[in-house]
């Protein structure tokens, strides 16, 4: 397959660039038209045009200054992610680790398990992990955003369990010999091993934290405890008539994931390629 | 896999070998333990109860699910979810196939375009949803860019005289989201579809060429087929996905209006943690789960997985 290199027709490698082109712009348009809506004053956000009339950072001094719970939310949000990121990529690494390496009495069927677990939708746990939270006292606690990320972790063990598997047999025999336990294995050998599949994992750890909204939505009502997605969602609530005000908040949101993306991508892409290999 | 180690005689360095092992996966057994499979037990009894998580379950028997049958919210939000589903998931699979195909092609700046599709998948789905309200607003973008076109001159023969409001009007809200939905996935499924794209060995290709097989031909008789796992993985995940569509309902919609928007997910949602009816909630999620499974089903029947 490789229409343009044996299409020597320039106008038909024209026409093949132009869709590839065109579809960049669907794709970017609403992030590029949002970003110059922030730079509008709110008076002009539904100005014709796509650039505003007047330039202003009026905006972002006003969420800076004049939303005081809005770089609350950032925090929050910042706090939650680096937990997250840590607490899922050791437990991803663990588990794999377990997986991958160790022949123990029910295994398989404990990885089956593992893979049913993911499958089971979101909306039927609702409602029991809510009571559960409620019983511990986590309800509009961060501690009540554990549920939301379970299957975070368990798709973690799952990447680690396939980086592991292709890695050879021979490398902890010889650390057998060398008389080291499966722990000390763990923290000498596999640790340092890992790096890419623990590149990938913090990506995507990262962006489901940084992004979850349902179950935080569900379990947080404390606007000082809210992470930046559903702040956002209360924000609208609050400056219905400001669109330029609302789409620089949004700016918030999405441009520390589309940095991280933009640099990390190759971790990223790479994780989501080999997740369709499941099968 | 081999995984019994041998019973006698008793042999020390295997105990060890599974203690070790299960100290590993403590923390991730617990975790789906407490969170993933005694909540779906705990639903599941729940779902036959009364129960507004304030005073304890009460038995009702099939009562909840009698109700749900007998109710028009869910059937609406049944046929907005399946719509919605169909929908969503034929656009995303056919546009991540071809932005696929086009990208595997020898072409320059692939990264570049691989990353520009990638961008809408990973943002969050709240700020999303509120740059999507606002290009879609009566008087937003979208309108403008259809006047400025001339495209509105069609809308108006359908019945839709412009400017359309258009999450605000009952005829194409949900089309609305279905748009964003597309918008926000299909550059992610493409990812998955180019990675299936680029394990078909190229030897199938060249006999093809040999046999004088037009590329229409190739891509129906080679590449298709060869696609069928990546292909699978995308549908079942894209099924999975819409069926629980909420975030952008949520934060658009409410469901409205009205209830053109209301989904199985979001009706759910309301019953539970708005009308504290978490019994009758508990059925609901039971019965999108079983719809969620037998459309996976249905699917890995008719593509003979």
């Amino acid at each position: 397959m490789s229409a343009p290199t044996r299409n020597t027709n320039p106008l038909a490698t024209a026409a093949f660039y132009a869709v590839l082109v065109g579809f960049v712009v669907f794709s970017v348009f609403p992030f590029v038209f949002a970003l110059l809506t922030s730079f509008k004053a709110p008076a002009d956000a539904f100005a014709p045009g796509l650039l505003p009339p007047t330039w202003t950072l009026e905006n972002y001094q006003g969420i800076i200054t004049g939303a005081p719970l809005f770089m609350r939310w950032v925090l929050n949000s910042i706090i939650i992610a680096v937990a997250s990121v840590g607490i899922i990529v050791l437990l991803s690494l663990m588990g794999g680790y377990a997986f991958a390496r160790i022949a123990f009495k029910g295994r398989d069927a404990l990885f089956v398990l593992m893979l049913a677990s993911m499958m089971i939708p979101g909306q039927v746990l609702w409602i029991p992990n809510y009571a559960t939270l409620t019983q511990l006292g986590w309800v509009n606690t961060w501690w009540a955003l554990i549920p939301g990320l379970v299957t975070t972790v368990t798709s973690g063990v799952f990447m680690v369990t396939q980086f592991l598997k292709a890695i050879p047999k021979e490398l902890e025999e010889a650390a057998t010999l060398d008389g080291l336990s499966r722990y000390a294995m763990f923290w000498v050998l596999i640790i340092p091993l890992a790096g890419p599949v623990v590149a990938s994992m913090t990506i995507t750890s990262f962006m489901a934290s940084w992004n979850m909204f349902a179950w935080p939505v569900i379990v947080l009502n404390s606007p000082e405890l809210f992470t930046l997605p559903i702040g956002l969602n209360f924000f609208k609530g609050l400056y219905t008539t400001k669109w330029s005000l609302i789409m620089a908040g949004s700016m918030f949101n999405t441009i520390p994931v589309l940095v991280v993306f933009v640099f990390f991508q190759r971790y990223f892409i790479k994780g989501v390629a080999t997740a369709g290999m499941k099968e | 896999m081999s995984t019994t180690p041998p019973p006698r005689p008793y042999n020390r360095a295997a105990l060890a070998e599974n203690l070790a092992a299960y100290v590993f996966l403590a923390p991730v057994l617990l975790l789906m333990a407490v969170f993933a499979f005694w909540p779906l037990a705990n639903a599941f009894w729940l779902s036959f109860h009364a129960y507004d998580l304030f005073s304890p379950p009460r038995w009702v028997g099939l009562a909840n699910y009698s109700y749900l049958f007998a109710e028009d919210d869910f059937w609406i939000s049944v046929r907005n979810t399946t719509l919605y589903t169909v929908v969503v998931v034929a656009c995303q699979t056919a546009l991540a196939v071809a932005l696929a195909i086009l990208l595997d092609q020898s072409i320059r700046g692939k990264t570049f375009f691989r990353v520009a599709y990638f961008l809408p998948s990973v943002t969050s789905s709240v700020a999303i949803s509120l740059i999507f309200m606002f290009i879609f607003f009566k008087n937003g973008v979208l309108n403008q860019f259809l006047t400025f076109t001339h495209l509105d001159a069609p809308l108006a023969a359908l019945g839709l005289a412009p400017p359309v409001d258009w999450l605000g009007d009952p005829r194409t809200a949900l089309w609305a989201i279905m748009l964003q939905n597309v918008w926000s996935t299909a550059g992610f499924f493409m990812i998955i579809v180019l990675a299936g794209l680029q394990d078909i060995p190229t030897s199938l290709y060249e006999a093809a060429d040999v046999d004088g097989a037009t590329p229409w031909q190739q891509f129906v008789y080679v590449t298709l087929p060869q696609l069928k796992p990546s292909l699978f993985y995308v549908i079942t995940m894209g099924l999975i996905g819409c069926f629980q569509v909420f975030d952008q309902v949520y934060v658009m919609t409410e469901g409205g209006p009205l209830k053109a928007t209301l989904t199985t997910a979001y009706l759910l949602y309301k019953e539970a943690f708005v009308n504290f009816n978490m019994g009758y909630a508990c059925a609901i999620a039971f019965v999108l789960a079983t719809i969620i499974f037998a459309a996976t089903m249905v699917q890995k029947r008719l593509m003979g997985e």
